[in-house]
């Protein structure tokens, strides 16, 4: 299960002038649901991501993930999540197989459970065509197929996704969606960032609506669509967003 | 195993795989000293050869010319001291001698000659010439004035009355030869910081770049284990580096290739002592590059800034590098306090090394001073390395 409660994180741009790029957030996603963040670019959907993740600090609030505080205990918390985002990069110079032996190996693995773990996803994911190549040559789908393996290589319990579709063709994103109700099916829970409505109303349990760092609305995709008064979820988001007033600004 | 070796075995196993920091950190100081020394020995070997050594000679037909010639100068005449001046100065000869028309009668009337040479001060080749031939007319000389005394009865040793005896004292047991004093310091503080220069750039700056450094922050790693496997990796690659070119020098003193004899006369003049206080005064110097090549990659946003960053950070290395080149010119290289500047110190180190002399306390501080600012430069690494603005990519 993950938490936040009243999370909130204030950054100081380059001109000394405080920017709050999540208010008081508060919401629970709980195990086989995937929880949706909605969000515009630069609504503060990574910036949760990365708090959860205990990437970066909360300026005030708390969270926790798996029952473990980000803040008390940050390496236990990484230790129960796996992070796939469209930006993750692969190490160019190192095979498939060597970065999710190395990844393995960062997450507590031991070199033999890091090989027993690699085959299976192999097999999996069906990365054997391509698991020894130098990840430099590998296609942008095959990447993404190794990060995927890369995220689930130590079994978490809790999987943050952050617009993981983005930039991929509709072939890979349908894998990509495919593999996130998959893992909802194995119970895990699931925190997942987009500005893609068909994805949220797939995929989602429940949804955050997020913008300029604060909640709008949560539940259910049907009940943001009548919170919204929208006759489609997307009417409905830019209802809550206040889009008319966004594009007067 | 312990994610501090995870990280270093990954970090090394992908920065070798690079050919920039291969060929910079192992192919190239190797190499290059040894393509640099066989040059050397190339031009002294050049220049010593009797028939490179040009002379001009504005017509004259006397003992020295004879002599010369026989002993296979390369010798060549002009009419007149003018014709030779205006040869030097279209840049076609460096040294022109002329000889009095009447030079070996004045000798034998024992009246003193005056032998003139123009030459152009720029000419190395004329001055390797021309120091030939005050040799030959030394030798001349005092064979003249020997025959003089002798005929006086007075003993030919008094040709040269008060004898200057030079006798070599070593400040060691064994040590190397001059050649290797003046540029193995250098050379082996230089490449441990070049050598990593590629590999810190990438290190950290490159990760933020190339968007690995998210996925490695979210691994249950501590960021201070990672920090320290990436120091210890760049520390591994200057390492690499500066034993390179350690190995390039052993190879040239010891194989005793002709192109190397001329520096190496002697052999290789390092002893496994000498060759144990090199790498003793290394560890720390590659322990304070690593951690500083690691500071500045993680304060760098990406990796072109880095190299911004680097460029400066040379400036800092080269100064006391290339003044600890020359510091046996001065007192300095005795003083205590050198020890204590970084960079200086190694090189000085070092040299004392190659001298034979042993200098323990100065090593020891050496030591002293590497370990703790590299002590230093790791905590702020680390400490740049823990903040959130690690992942600031722009």
């Amino acid at each position: 299960m993950v938490t936040a409660s009243q999370l909130g994180k204030t950054f100081v741009d380059a001109k000394g002038k405080s920017v709050h790029a999540v208010q008081n957030l508060s919401f629970e996603a709980h195990p086989g649901h995937v929880f949706g963040l909605l969000g515009a670019n630069g609504a503060g959907k990574s910036t949760t991501l990365r708090i959860l993740s205990t990437m970066i600090a909360p300026t005030h609030g708390t969270a926790t993930v798996n029952g473990i505080n980000v803040v008390e205990r940050p390496e236990d918390v990484r230790r129960s999540i796996g992070f796939l985002s469209n930006s993750t990069g692969l190490y160019g110079r190192l095979s498939g197989r060597e970065a999710l032996q190395y990844f393995g190996e960062l997450q507590g693995l031991s070199t033999s459970e890091a090989k027993t773990r690699i085959a299976e996803l192999v097999d999996r994911f069906e990365l054997g065509g391509f698991i020894d190549r130098i990840c430099d040559t590998l296609s942008t789908g095959q990447r993404q197929r190794v990060n995927i393996a890369r995220t689930v290589i130590h079994n978490p319990p809790v999987l943050f996704f952050d617009e993981p579709t983005a930039g991929l063709d509709v072939v890979m994103a349908q894998a990509v969606m495919e593999f996130i109700e998959e893992m909802r099916s194995a119970g895990k829970t699931i925190i997942f960032s987009t500005h893609i409505m068909s994805e949220v109303e797939r995929l989602c349990d429940r949804v955050v609506v997020i913008h300029e760092g604060a909640l709008q609305a949560e539940g259910t995709v049907d009940e943001i669509r009548t919170l919204g008064g929208g006759a489609t979820l997307e009417a409905a988001f830019l209802k809550l967003i206040d889009y008319r007033r966004e594009v007067r600004a | 195993m312990n994610p501090v070796l995870i990280v270093w075995k990954k970090e090394i196993r992908e920065l070798m795989r690079d050919k920039r920091v291969r060929n910079a950190a192992i192919v190239s100081p190797f190499f290059i000293l040894l393509m640099m020394m066989a040059m050397f020995g190339f031009i002294i070997n050049t220049a010593r050869k009797k028939e490179n050594q040009k002379f001009t000679i504005v017509q004259a037909d006397n003992a020295v010319v004879t002599a010369m010639k026989a002993a296979k100068f390369n010798v060549s005449t002009v009419a007149t001291a003018e014709e030779g001046q205006k040869k030097i100065k279209a840049g076609e000869i460096g040294l022109v001698i002329e000889f009095p028309k009447d030079f070996d009668q004045q000798l034998a009337s024992e009246k003193p000659a005056t032998v003139t040479a123009y030459i152009d001060a720029t000419d190395q080749k004329a001055q390797i010439a021309l120091a030939s031939l005050r040799k030959v007319l030394d030798a001349l000389g005092t064979a003249k004035l020997e025959k003089i005394l002798t005929e006086k009865g007075v003993a030919k040793e008094m040709s040269e009355p008060i004898k200057v005896k030079t006798e070599e004292v070593r400040l060691g047991e064994k040590g190397a030869s001059e050649f290797l004093i003046s540029l193995l310091p250098y050379m082996i503080t230089i490449y441990a910081f070049f050598g990593g220069f590629g590999a810190g750039g990438e290190i950290v700056a490159g990760e933020k770049e190339k968007t690995t450094l998210e996925t490695l922050l979210v691994t249950s790693v501590r960021r201070k284990d990672i920090a320290m496997g990436k120091f210890l990796a760049l520390a591994s690659i200057c390492a690499m580096s500066s034993l390179s070119a350690l190995m390039g020098v052993i190879f040239a003193g010891a194989s005793g290739l002709p192109m190397f004899k001329p520096l190496f006369p002697d052999g290789l003049g390092m002893g496994p002592m000498q060759i144990a206080a090199i790498l003793i005064t290394l560890v720390p110097t590659v322990a304070l590059f690593g951690a500083l090549l690691l500071a500045v990659s993680t304060l760098a946003k990406n990796i072109r800034e880095a190299q911004q960053f680097l460029a400066v950070v040379n400036i800092v290395v080269l100064t006391p590098a290339i003044f600890g080149q020359v510091i046996g010119l001065t007192d300095l290289s005795r003083a205590r306090w050198v020890s204590l500047v970084p960079v200086l110190n190694t090189s000085t180190s070092i040299r004392s090394a190659l001298q034979g002399k042993l200098d323990w306390v100065g090593l020891g501080l050496t030591v002293l001073v590497g370990v703790t600012l590299a002590a230093i430069l790791i905590r702020i690494a680390v400490h740049l390395f823990e903040q959130e603005k690690v992942l600031a990519r722009n």
